[in-house]
């Protein structure tokens, strides 16, 4: 009500305007892309700016989903599969192996902590191309290359330093009373850990484990360079080759990207109310 | 009493056990690789042999055993970095010792190499091997025999008694802590410098075995030229290991004792934070210094020292690459995208900011949708966006009367702009997010209370909100920069660096030099120095944040 008399009604309709415009310029890119994607194979020569499709056609749908090599196997499906599986391993695993390391790292007070929290933020900076050869060799020495295991563990361990300060944050910010009663109760560090501190870090573990999710998904240089064949690819690889250096299809391109997107894009969303409380809750609690 | 000198003795022993270590592995390492080089170089050199075979010289029986001697190539395809071309190198060596390849065998490499027996292509020429096998090759390429991944087999650097040298040493310095409470840190240096001696002695031993090894095949091959041998692995070797191993055991044998013993008392809290750490020493670490390694390298695996940073950073003419025409593109490609991702993000949080709005939640829906799409399919939708011919972009610009602008063309300017709306559609939604996350804990009570003042608007932001941002919009800014700053898909997928590599920043520089260019160490190099750039960034931002913190509290 007080709010009321600090926006008058002119205002409050310049907002609407205004907010309007920049939410549909926004979107107007994955519009468009949906336009694309259902213009079949030619339709989209000539410049257009109307996102409304004049044609509905699924053929590049179809195209994408039933691609096949030349060995018959179906490559969509067994791309799907793989990033499927990648993803969802890497989020497990990396989360479990963060959430233990950043509940320590914010409980406990030993000796090497400082050092190793700042090893963790330092490798943050390490420039994946300088990394990239080693990773290979390194790869190849223990028979983790061309193996969708090799990219589970390379990608969760390197989401690592960012998952494991995210959740110290905001473990930090949860106060100790709690635990230390349970503790008093006779309550094991594990079961306290497990029943007490996850459930209250909800909103951060949520947040952590969808950007791993997301990076996982979204990978495709490593995946390119460690998987030889295209039936070991994960999508994002399939998806940038269909851009391209000499041919573009970019219908193929409009429609798989749609489908990949959907999963991710859809978690996102289902996530999002975290987002505040779980990026912000260590850097604000200073202010 | 006893019990717990016993365990203090302990701490100090186990300490000992893990710092000589940290340079004794790294050395072992070292004397194998350049071992393994000298053994690439030795195979460039039977590549010179094969090179004969393929020359239809005639190789005599015993020599050609004495190529195949205690080799195997693994197989290895022709893969991205266009190192391991082994297939036919395989192929070659399989033949090359023909009397060991049976007849399916042989027929299978023969597929796989493309090779044809008995039936020579055009370029190849033939050479009779033995009494039945005819070996037709293509002269064979240097590039491809260097890349194979060679393994031979009786070159070992023994572990066993490195680790037995270490427990004694570790048995002694347990021992005299139990027995003596002084000097226990001038014992335990001068016990670990003797370790590093044995132990590098002895690295330095088995290096000069396998070598010899490595001559008296060579000479059996009288026709070859030989190559000259440099190894690194001599008295320099065994000095530099002792001393670095004398100065870390003096520096951290009391820190190492009290992490023992910290581990030992609390092992829980080191179990919860082990598989994490591991993973990383393995996977992050260990790559990384092996990058480090490598930028000091040339294409050839020779250590060059600081030449290639001398390189980059005072180019020569022949330069492949303009280190600071780069370096300000990035930094102005950094400015222009943070500072629009937080102005932007900014302004839509305060818009959304109020609770009358109804529907607010549709909006930030609709606005982090940039955020939740993967961003190499936003760079390349922007990069279809900019096509000159039908992109949307030329859509507008001919709606409101101006012509086609070829975008992706000819023109610096064009290609950073498209960049850059690309990487600001992307970018500014993380930033809205942590300023509405940010305005949601202002108190409103300070509101009430500025207005009271009679504050005007733009005085309550100034005064108010502007500086209770700043704690959750540093570090938000900071983390920006840094991703703005190593951005790679945008570039390499929107302008791709176009036009001559002018748009291209720091890192997808160095992707070129890595991809393109195929020059490692310079890859290396370059990629070292983004890495100082932003620890100093970081460094300085972090002491400035936490004055400006201490100063509001």
């Amino acid at each position: 009500m007080n709010s009321n008399r600090a926006f008058p009604r002119w205002s409050l309709l310049l907002r609407y305007a205004f907010l309007t415009v920049v939410a549909f310029l926004t979107i107007l890119p994955v519009l468009w892309v949906i336009k694309i994607a259902l213009s079949g194979e030619n339709a989209f020569q000539g410049s257009d700016l109307s996102p409304i499709p004049s044609v509905l056609s699924l053929k590049n749908f179809y195209d994408v989903v039933l691609a096949k090599d030349a060995q018959g196997n179906w490559i969509f499906g067994r791309q799907l599969f793989n990033s499927l599986v990648v993803s969802a391993l890497t989020t497990v695993v990396g989360i479990s192996l963060a959430c233990t390391a950043a509940y320590a790292f914010s409980r406990f007070r030993f000796v090497g902590r400082r050092s190793l929290l700042m090893l963790f933020l330092i490798s943050q900076m390490f420039p994946g191309i300088l990394m990239m050869v080693p990773l290979y060799v390194i790869m190849q020495k223990t028979g983790l290359l061309d193996t969708l295991v090799g990219l589970v563990v390379v990608y969760s361990i390197t989401s690592l330093p960012f998952s494991v300060w995210m959740l110290k944050g905001y473990f930090d910010t949860i106060p100790k009373d709690l635990e230390e009663a349970a503790i008093i109760d006779g309550a094991s560090p594990i079961r306290v850990f497990t029943t007490i501190v996850l459930p209250l870090a909800m909103p951060a573990v949520a947040i952590t484990a969808l950007f791993s999710f997301m990076s996982a998904w979204n990978e495709f240089v490593l995946a390119y360079t460690f998987m030889s064949k295209e039936t070991s690819f994960t999508l994002p690889v399939t998806i940038r080759n269909y851009v391209g250096e000499h041919t573009v299809k970019w219908g193929l391109f409009a429609a798989s990207s749609l489908l990949v997107s959907i999963p991710v894009v859809s978690l996102f969303f289902a996530l999002q109310r975290y987002l505040v409380s779980g990026l912000t809750a260590g850097g604000v609690k200073g202010g | 009493m006893r019990r717990k000198e016993t365990g203090r003795a302990l701490d100090g022993a186990l300490g000992f056990f893990v710092l000589v270590p940290l340079v004794v592995v790294p050395a072992y390492f070292f004397a194998r690789s350049e071992i393994s080089r000298e053994v690439s170089r030795f195979d460039r050199w039977r590549a010179v042999a094969l090179g004969m075979l393929s020359e239809g010289r005639e190789v005599p029986l015993e020599h050609q055993e004495a190529l195949i001697y205690r080799f195997t190539v693994k197989s290895g395809e022709v893969d991205e970095f266009g190192i391991a071309k082994g297939f036919r190198v395989l192929a070659l060596d399989a033949l090359g010792g023909a009397t060991a390849v049976s007849g399916d065998e042989e027929g299978k490499l023969v597929e796989i190499a493309g090779l044809t027996r008995g039936d020579p292509q055009k370029d190849e020429k033939c050479v009779l091997l033995g009494e039945e096998h005819i070996l037709c090759a293509k002269k064979v390429d240097q590039t491809a025999v260097k890349g194979a991944k060679v393994r031979a087999t009786p070159i070992r650097l023994e572990f066993v008694p490195l680790f037995l040298v270490l427990l004694f040493g570790a048995g002694f310095v347990f021992v005299y802590s139990l027995f003596f409470d002084r000097g226990e840190k001038a014992f335990t240096t001068v016990l670990g410098a003797l370790c590093a001696f044995f132990c590098s002695l002895f690295i330095k031993a088995n290096a000069q075995k396998t070598l010899d090894l490595l001559i008296a095949l060579e000479t059996s091959l009288a026709d070859v030229p030989a190559p000259p041998h440099h190894v690194e692995v001599g008295f320099g070797f065994v000095f530099l290991v002792t001393i670095a191993t004398s100065c870390l055991v003096f520096f951290l044998a009391s820190p190492a004792k009290s992490f023992m013993q910290n581990m030992r008392q609390r092992p829980s809290i080191y179990a919860a934070i082990a598989p994490a750490l591991v993973g990383m020493l393995l996977l992050v670490f260990t790559p990384f210094f092996m990058g480090v390694y490598l930028a000091f390298l040339d294409n050839d695996g020779n250590f060059i020292g600081f030449r290639n940073f001398v390189e980059i950073l005072f180019p020569s003419g022949t330069s492949d690459t303009n280190f600071y025409f780069t370096l300000g593109v990035t930094v102005m490609w950094t400015v222009l995208n943070v500072s629009l991702h937080v102005v932007i993000g900014l302004f839509l949080a305060l818009l959304l900011q109020s609770e009358t709005l109804r529907g607010r939640s549709i909006y930030r829906v609709l606005l982090i949708v940039p955020w939740a799409v993967p961003n190499y399919i936003t760079a390349l939708i922007w990069k279809w966006i900019f096509n000159t011919q039908y992109g949307p972009a030329n859509a507008f610009l001919a709606l409101i009367g101006v012509g086609p602008v070829d975008w992706l063309g000819r023109s610096f300017w064009t290609n950073f702009v498209a960049n850059l709306v690309t990487n600001t559609w992307l970018g500014f939604p993380f930033m809205m997010v942590i300023s509405l996350g940010a305005l949601q804990s202002i108190p409103h009570e300070l509101y009430e209370a500025a207005k009271i003042d009679g504050a005007s608007r733009w005085a309550q932001f100034r005064h108010v909100t502007l500086p209770l941002l700043k704690p959750a919009l540093f570090p938000a800014i900071i983390l920006g920069t840094i991703w703005t700053f190593n951005m790679f898909n945008v570039v390499y997928l929107v302008s791709g660096g176009a036009p001559d590599n002018k748009t291209n920043i720091l890192i997808t520089e160095a992707y070129r030099l890595f991809r393109v260019l195929k020059n490692y160490g310079m890859a290396a190099a370059y990629s070292l120095i983004i890495f100082a750039i932003l620890l100093v960034y970081t460094t300085l931002t972090n002491r400035y944040t936490k004055a400006h913190e201490s100063i509001y509290e």
